[in-house]
Order: structure tokens, then sequence, then C-alpha cells
């Protein structure tokens, strides 16, 4: 991969996302934030992350509605959407997507790097 | 002498046969000719009997007034009261049964004897019709109730008069009793509709309370959300400073950080249990049931704590059968149960072997998490599965509501967990087994591991 890889982190907890950041940062990554799923979704649009982390609840646009948009946008549908929930989450109801994995919050540095690097793998050996 | 007996005899037949008296006449064939019969009979053998005439003749009345008492016996004991009407509505014959029934009026008018009334009864009157050779029936209902089923024939009577002879039966209880019935039936339906009434205001009451339920259950998501996002930032945080995202930290800091990232772990579980036990009580689980493994619960259950396990030098070992068959649960519950007896099975072991098993007999799948641990105290075993239960031989870490959790989450499901301590096969620490139906499908063949499926990952 020539160019560095994006990440775009939807969540609405500033802290969470400062936190995260950080993390994500210590990787020469470009990180994207966006604090709601409609700012998201226009942002996925415009730059075209390789890598989703989704927050699910969120106000104005839950991380569910973010998904099926994903997942119906043809530009959008390839890439992979990490879902994070936190722990009372209704994780048994069945989605109306398919998301590529679940993360609960909140997750250990090391297995949340581990876990985007997969996927970030994933995508460029495709590519 | 011969010829007059024939002629009495002829005449006798005659009067049954065709006289006035339709009673007598309806058996003509039996009284009427077997009189004349003998009649004949005697008069041709009478020259051989040797008998006088005049005892004959006393014979003969003997036999015609035996006949007559016969049918009066008939009318006598009759249920029925006969009544004779004549064309001037006056009563001439009564049996005893209709003397009973309205007294004697015999020589009065009928109408005045059965109705009281001053006139004749008018147009609904049946003589004249009866009188005119018709048959006719129809019912009597007096206002105090009782009803009879009258018949109704043409008679002439000796002297040639027309007449009704009418019959009248009593049918006031049937009557009643049919009345009682439609009222019965009335009641039922009456009944009916207010239960069905009543039934209709439960469900609405029950539709209410499933709106109130759902609320509840929206409003603890809410809850839980709120409660545990500034964890999972702090927690976030405090992750970020000790796995040296944020530079260098003392070893005095790294020691406070991790009591109070441990807390935080500690309260997020508080919280997460808490919510979690009105959730499953206002039965969330059914809805997030659906066909799943039970081999992929477990394995993903093992998955996650293999790390915890490896840290405390624990062996953790998983016996699972070639194919199991498929049931109807929610996957992330179970694993909850299955992930929550085996951090128990790590956390009170010192060392030694902690083994995941899961087997199948006639009717259940059976799990099972077998420990060389600590172990329980006898008193300790019956109490295990209550809420903020500790036991006494440990040190008071977690929120006590795993295992009543874990009871909720695998009865909600049909089954049935218990503990036992020592374990019957190893003699030491413990094992816990729950129990979950099967349902009717194809086996569960050993679980494919590249198949995309969301996951969940702590």
């Amino acid at each position: 991969m020539d160019r560095k890889p994006k990440i775009l982190l939807i969540d609405d907890d500033i802290d969470f996302v400062q936190a995260t950041s950080k993390v994500l940062e210590s990787k020469s990554w470009e990180i994207l934030v966006a604090f709601n799923g409609e700012e998201g979704l226009q942002k996925a649009r415009k730059e075209r992350p390789d890598l989703v982390l989704l927050d699910i609840m969120m106000p104005v646009k839950d991380g569910f509605l973010v998904a099926e948009e994903f997942g119906k946008d043809q530009s959008l549908s390839k890439i992979p959407v990490l879902a994070l929930t936190s722990f009372s989450d209704p994780l048994g109801q069945p989605f109306p997507f398919e998301v590529s994995e679940y993360i609960r919050k909140p997750v250990r540095p090391k297995e949340l790097l581990a876990k985007v690097e997969k996927y970030l793998g994933e995508t460029d050996s495709q590519t | 002498m011969r010829f007059l007996l024939l002629l009495i005899g002829v005449c006798v037949w005659l009067w049954f046969a065709f006289g006035p008296n339709p009673v007598l006449r309806s058996g003509f064939f039996h009284e009427g000719f077997a009189v004349m019969l003998l009649i004949m009979v005697g008069s041709v053998a009478r020259p051989f009997t040797g008998g006088n005439e005049a005892e004959w003749i006393r014979y003969l009345e003997e036999l015609v007034r035996s006949e007559r008492d016969r049918v009066m016996a008939i009318l006598n004991s009759m249920e029925e009261g006969v009544v004779i009407i004549d064309l001037d509505r006056k009563i001439r014959f009564m049996n005893p049964s209709m003397v009973r029934e309205f007294g004697d009026g015999v020589g009065l008018h009928c109408y005045r004897h059965l109705r009281g009334l001053d006139e004749p009864c008018g147009e609904i009157c049946r003589l004249p019709n009866v009188i005119r050779g018709k048959n006719e029936r129809w019912e009597y209902i007096f206002p105090d109730g009782r009803t009879y089923d009258v018949i109704g024939s043409p008679f002439a009577d000796l002297d040639q008069v027309p007449c009704m002879l009418a019959t009248f039966r009593n049918i006031t209880q049937r009557k009643q009793a049919e009345i009682e019935l439609v009222k019965l039936n009335q009641l039922k339906s009456d009944l009916l509709s207010q239960k069905t009434r009543e039934l209709e205001e439960i469900s609405r009451e029950v539709a209410k309370l499933e709106e109130q339920e759902r609320r509840f259950v929206r409003f603890l998501r809410v809850v839980a959300h709120d409660l545990q996002s500034p964890l999972a930032a702090t927690q976030t945080c405090l992750w970020d400073i000790l796995d040296g995202y944020c530079g260098k930290i003392t070893d005095e800091q790294r020691d406070m950080l991790e009591r109070s990232s441990r807390r935080i772990d500690g309260l997020s579980t508080l919280i997460g249990d808490l919510l979690d036990i009105p959730r499953i009580e206002a039965g969330q689980i059914v809805h997030e049931m659906k066909e799943t493994s039970l081999s992929e619960v477990i394995e993903r259950s093992v998955d996650e704590l293999s790390n915890l396990a490896k840290e405390k030098g624990i062996t953790l070992k998983v016996e699972l059968p070639q194919s199991l068959p498929r049931i109807h649960g929610s996957s992330i519950r179970l694993q909850q149960v299955v992930r929550n007896l085996i951090s128990n099975a790590i956390k009170y072991s010192r060392e030694g072997t902690v083994l995941v098993r899961a087997t199948e007999d006639e009717g259940d799948l059976r799990v099972e998490v077998i420990d060389s641990g600590i172990g329980i105290l006898p008193e300790d075993l019956p109490l295990l599965f209550t809420d903020f239960f500790r036991g006494k031989n440990v040190e008071t870490r977690g929120t006590g509501l795993g295992l009543s959790i874990s009871k909720r989450i695998v009865e909600a499901h049909g089954g049935r967990i218990w503990a036992e301590s020592p374990c019957p096969e190893t003699g030491k620490g413990s094992k816990f087994s729950f129990t979950l139906p099967k349902v009717a499908g194809p086996q569960d063949s050993s679980v494919n591991q590249n198949r995309p499926e969301p996951r969940l990952s702590k």
C-alpha cells in the first residue's frame, strides 16, 4: 500500500475518541474522527477510509443505521466495519446488516491494534 | 229363536262397528267382532248345549255391560283429561282426570268453566272447526302458567248432536322446562359475552403491561449505556497511560493506575450485571433466541479466557463431541454463562487444569466445567446461585451476581444448572453443569472456523 491507511472512528463520546485516537496514532495511520452517524457517513463517502470503527449507541443516527447504509452503498460496502459496543448493548438481537466484527468497549490498546491490523491486512491482500 | 240370537249378534257388531261411540268404534274388530262371533257361535251351538234362552240373554247382557265397563275404566284411568263439548259449548262429559284438573263442570259452558269467561272465547275457539269435521291440535296456556296440549276431534253423541271430543294433556312441566332452557341459554350467552368482554379487557391490560415492559427495557438500555460510556472512556484513558501511550510512568503511578483500572472494571461488570437481571426477567432473552451452535458458544468462551488461564498457568482443556445437535438459544447469553463458569474455575484455581466438556443424552445437551481448585463449602452449595452470594472461603471479589444471572439465563432456555463439590469424578475442586433442551434438526458438525460471523471479544 503506497499511501497511509485511513481509519475512520465514529463515536459520540469525545473522551473515548481522544483516548482511542491516541492508540491508533501510534501506528502510521491517518485517523479521521466523526462525532455522529451522519457526519461519519459524509466523511466516509468523501474520504474513502480503509477501515471504520463504529460506535453503536449514538444519538441522531445510531450505528445500526450507519452500518446499514454502508451495506447499501456500493462504494462503501467493501470497507471493513468494526462495531464498538458497550457491555449492555442489545447484541443478541438479529441485526439487519453484517459488520466485520464486534468489539466490546473498553478494549485494551494491544487488542484493538491487533484487530485493526488484521482487517487492514485482509483488504491489502484483496487489492 | 236361533234367528233372533243371530240378529242380536249382528246388531251388537254393527253398534260396535258403526255406532256413535268412537272409542268403541276404534276397537270394533276386536271387541265387536268377538261379541258377534260369540253370539253367532252361541246361536249355532245352542241346540247342542241344552241351556235355556233366558240364560243366554242374561249372558249376552252381561257381556255388553262388561264391555261398557271396560271402556269406562279406560276413560277413568287415562292420564289425559277427556271432555265432550256440544254445539252449544256445553260440557257433556268429563273424565276423572279432567275433573281433577278443572273441577266438575258437566252441564256448564266450556268458556265459563274452563276459562272463567262470560262469553265464548271468540276467534281462537276451535270448536266450530272441529264440529265441521276437522281434527285440531293446540296449546292452552292459562294465566297461572298451566299449559295443556289439546287434541280435538269431531264426535256425535248418542243423541246425534255434533260435539267435540277433546283430550287435555297437562304439559306445564315440559313447557316450564323449555322456558327454563331458553332462560338458561340466554344466561349462558350473556355469561359468554361477559367473559368475552372480560377477556378483551385482560388482553388490553396485557398489551399495556407489555408496552410498559418494552419501555422499561428501552429505559434500562439507555441507563446501561449512559453508565457504561464514562467508564469505557475512563478505562481507555487509564490503559493508554498504563500501556505507555502517554510517556513513561513510575512504578508507584502504575500501581495506582492499575488499582483504578481494576475498580473500574469491577464497577462496569457490576453495572452490566445489575442491569442484566431486570432485562432477563422481562423476558428479553426470548427475543434474542435463534438456532445456535453450542460448540461455537463454548469455543468462543474458551478463546476469550485463554489469556487469563495462561497468565495464571492453568491449562484450559476442551472436550467436544464430533457433532452436537443445534440448540434454540441466545448465543450471547449462553456465552455469558460458559464464560462465567470458566472464569470462576480459573479464578478459584491456583494451578492445574480446567476442563470444559459438552455431552449429549436423550433429551438434553449438557455442558460441564470441572476444576481442581479450592472447591465450595458444603453449607455454601445451596446458596450458590442466589443474588449477591459470595463463598465464605473466597476473598470478596466479583459482584456475587454471575451465577445467579447464569441460572436465570439457563432457566430462560428451559435448562437446569447445578454445582457439585468436590467433583464426583476427580474427588477435588468443583464441577458446574447445565443442561439445554435439544431442538429437532440437523446435526451441527464440527465448527467451521472460517465462517465469517459477527463475534464478540473483550
